[in-house]
């Protein structure tokens, strides 16, 4: 989910004002646990291992000290992210060549003519599918899947309740699975 | 909770897509892991498999027109981990179908990047003193860009050319004359004890958390001056010396050491050694020797990438001066006089349950032989270092030399990392080394140095 640019000042003064470890990793996990598990696939190429990463990454950052690194969280993520992915290849490849622009923030996650052939072909597979949900269960499942939004926001954004929401998410998830071919989980 | 938690409970999704306040997320976290709730757990691994899927396969869609990336989660259990390692914060609680991938590597796979591992011996019955060596054939050095590595800090020294960072000096050839010597520590030897007042204050490596810099240039140079000075003022003098001359590297490199060859390169060769540290039975002590071993002069490079066995680790020595302008960065190489050597040690603190043969560290060497007007030839290896439980004690004479003497540097520079190291530890390490060996004569002009010092505490 985009922050709008009040939101993100918004998120950095709640930022200065956390005092716990607690509170620091839900904000991390809040605002840093997708991106980081983007960035570290762009540098491991494997969902499993980019979020035992992230998740790795996250178990340091309660043993910092919240003072002196919320000031530089997100520096302080993306560094140690990389660090743990980076020692995942050497472990498995037993060695990398550095390229600094491999460990770019903002690399292009263009994909290859054929990989984007196949990838179209599934959306359009799902949407198939999602198809035969509810309106409501499909929009719900758009907005959590697709946009990336909270319970929270999809409750704001649809003018839902939060219950409701859970509710359909819930209910549209399982009539998914009963529906969706097993090849394409 | 308020109404028993089935496998169609809206609250199982909830907690799956991480969207439950937490500790509500830590109540059904009880409940999944308290019993046999296999259902459950089948359920919350399904929704976050659909979970992943649908974020993928979306989130694709829209990237394709400019939209943002996939929002892919954390799963509910690596999500639990993160918040249950407060209670109990090791690398252990990494919960990961690929654990054991890559927190518990296995000795060897190598592959297209072949490596020389090393393997110290596990079993008791084994006679521990000297390792077991594998070597294959290496390929290439690692190709760590510099920005990638914390290079270690230097007291800058006038006596050295060093130009920039990167480029090679002649370092080794420089300090191993006397003058230059003399200069390395600041202090002329015949400079009266009011020169002592002048000196800058010596300030101590840290600790250098693991997960923040887990790969630094391995630092290949330094004078000798600080034992000459040192074993000066504790035989002429009958004193002992201000603890800002005493500089633990130039000290253990003041000695030769004779090394087992567990990497061998074209020019060079390296020993290691990887023992329970003296001070601290908790941690580790990697004790590394390079050695030029080629009939001229060679540059030599040397990196140490440590694995996620280690929680923390320090450079031993190698102090920083406390004036910041009298600090530079080591060079990247330096030139190696023939049958020079360096040897650097780390003090590691590993992770709490370390197992026997898991991966501690890696070095990488690269040299290059060098006629006065061109390159001839560049050779590189990489040696894994594995964990063995073994005592100091265990290590060969000249390492645990090389060890007491780190141990006494440390202890009359004043160190803050030497736990209780006091001069009674100095003395039993003596009593111990010169049980079980013949020292040298070298060593045992310095066991002498170390004798006084410690009578002189008395």
């Amino acid at each position: 989910m985009m922050n709008s640019p009040m939101d993100k000042a918004m998120d950095e003064d709640n930022l200065m004002t956390i005092s716990t470890a607690d509170d620091l990793v839900e904000y991390a996990l809040k605002e840093y646990e997708s991106p980081l598990i983007g960035y570290a696939m762009n540098i491991l190429k494997d969902l499993d291992r980019a979020r035992d990463v992230v998740q790795d990454t996250f178990i340091r950052l309660y043993k910092q000290d919240v003072e002196k690194v919320k000031g530089g969280l997100k520096t302080w993520l993306y560094t140690v992210c990389r660090n743990r992915a980076l020692d995942v290849l050497r472990k498995e490849k037993r060695m990398v060549v550095v390229d600094d622009e491999m460990f770019s923030y903002t690399e292009s996650k263009e994909l290859s003519p054929d990989a984007a052939v196949d990838q179209q072909e599934r959306a359009n597979q799902l949407m198939d599918y999602l198809g035969h949900l509810t309106d409501n269960q499909k929009q719900v499942i758009i907005l959590k899947f697709q946009k990336g939004m909270s319970y929270d926001e999809i409750s704001k954004e649809t003018g839902l309740t939060n219950g409701n929401v859970g509710f359909l998410l819930h209910n549209g998830l399982k009539r998914l699975r009963e529906i969706l071919p097993k090849d394409l989980i | 909770m308020k109404n028993k938690l089935t496998d169609n409970d809206p609250r199982l999704t909830a907690y799956a897509l991480g969207e439950l306040p937490r500790e509500e997320a830590e109540k059904i976290s009880d409940i999944l892991a308290a019993g046999q709730n296999i259902a459950l757990k089948k359920e919350v691994e399904s929704i976050d498999s659909l979970s992943v899927m649908l974020s993928q396969t979306l989130g694709s869609s829209v990237m394709e027109v400019g939209g943002a990336e996939p929002q892919i989660k954390l799963s509910a259990r690596q999500r639990d981990a993160i918040f249950r390692s407060a209670k109990a914060p090791t690398v252990n609680d990494v919960s990961s179908a690929n654990q054991s991938r890559w927190l518990r590597p296995v000795l060897v796979t190598l592959g297209a990047a072949a490596l020389v591992t090393f393997s110290f011996m596990l079993l008791d019955n084994v006679d521990s003193n000297e390792p077991s060596v594998a070597q294959l054939p290496g390929v290439s050095f690692s190709e760590l860009s510099e920005n990638e590595l914390h290079a270690p800090i230097l007291p800058s020294r006038e006596a050295w050319d060093v130009s920039s960072r990167g480029n090679a000096t002649s370092v080794s050839n420089q300090v191993s004359e006397a003058n230059q010597l003399l200069i390395s520590s600041g202090v002329a030897m015949d400079d009266s004890k009011s020169s002592l007042s002048n000196l800058t204050k010596l300030v101590e490596n840290d600790w250098v958390n693991r997960a923040e810099s887990s790969t630094i240039r391995m630092p290949m140079v330094c004078g000798k001056a600080s034992w000459n000075w040192v074993s000066q003022s504790i035989l002429k003098n009958t004193e002992l010396p201000n603890e800002n001359v005493v500089r633990v590297e130039e000290i253990i490199n003041a000695f030769k050491y004779e090394i087992s060859t567990d990497l061998d390169l074209k020019h060079a060769s390296a020993g290691v050694d990887l023992v329970r540290c003296p001070w601290n039975n908790d941690n580790l002590i990697a004790i590394i020797v390079v050695e030029n071993k080629h009939q001229d002069n060679i540059q030599i490079e040397a990196a140490v990438s440590f694995t996620n066995t280690v929680n923390k680790y320090r450079v031993i020595g190698y102090s920083k001066s406390e004036n910041q302008d009298e600090n530079l960065i080591a060079p990247d190489k330096v030139t190696m006089a023939k049958d020079a050597s360096h040897i650097v040690m780390y003090e590691i603190v590993p992770e709490q349950l370390i197992e026997n043969a898991a991966d501690v560290l890696s070095i990488d060497i690269r040299t290059t032989a060098m006629s006065p007007d061109k390159i001839l030839e560049q050779d590189s290896k990489t040696l894994d270092m594995q964990f063995s439980e073994r005592d100091w004690r265990k290590a060969s004479q000249d390492m645990q030399f090389a060890l007491i003497m780190a141990s006494w540097s440390q202890v009359i520079s004043g160190s803050e990392y030497d736990n209780t190291m006091d001069y009674l530890s100095i003395q039993e390490m003596l009593t111990s080394f010169e049980g079980d060996f013949t020292p040298n004569e070298e060593q045992l002009k310095a066991i002498n140095v170390l004798k006084k010092s410690i009578d002189l505490i008395r």
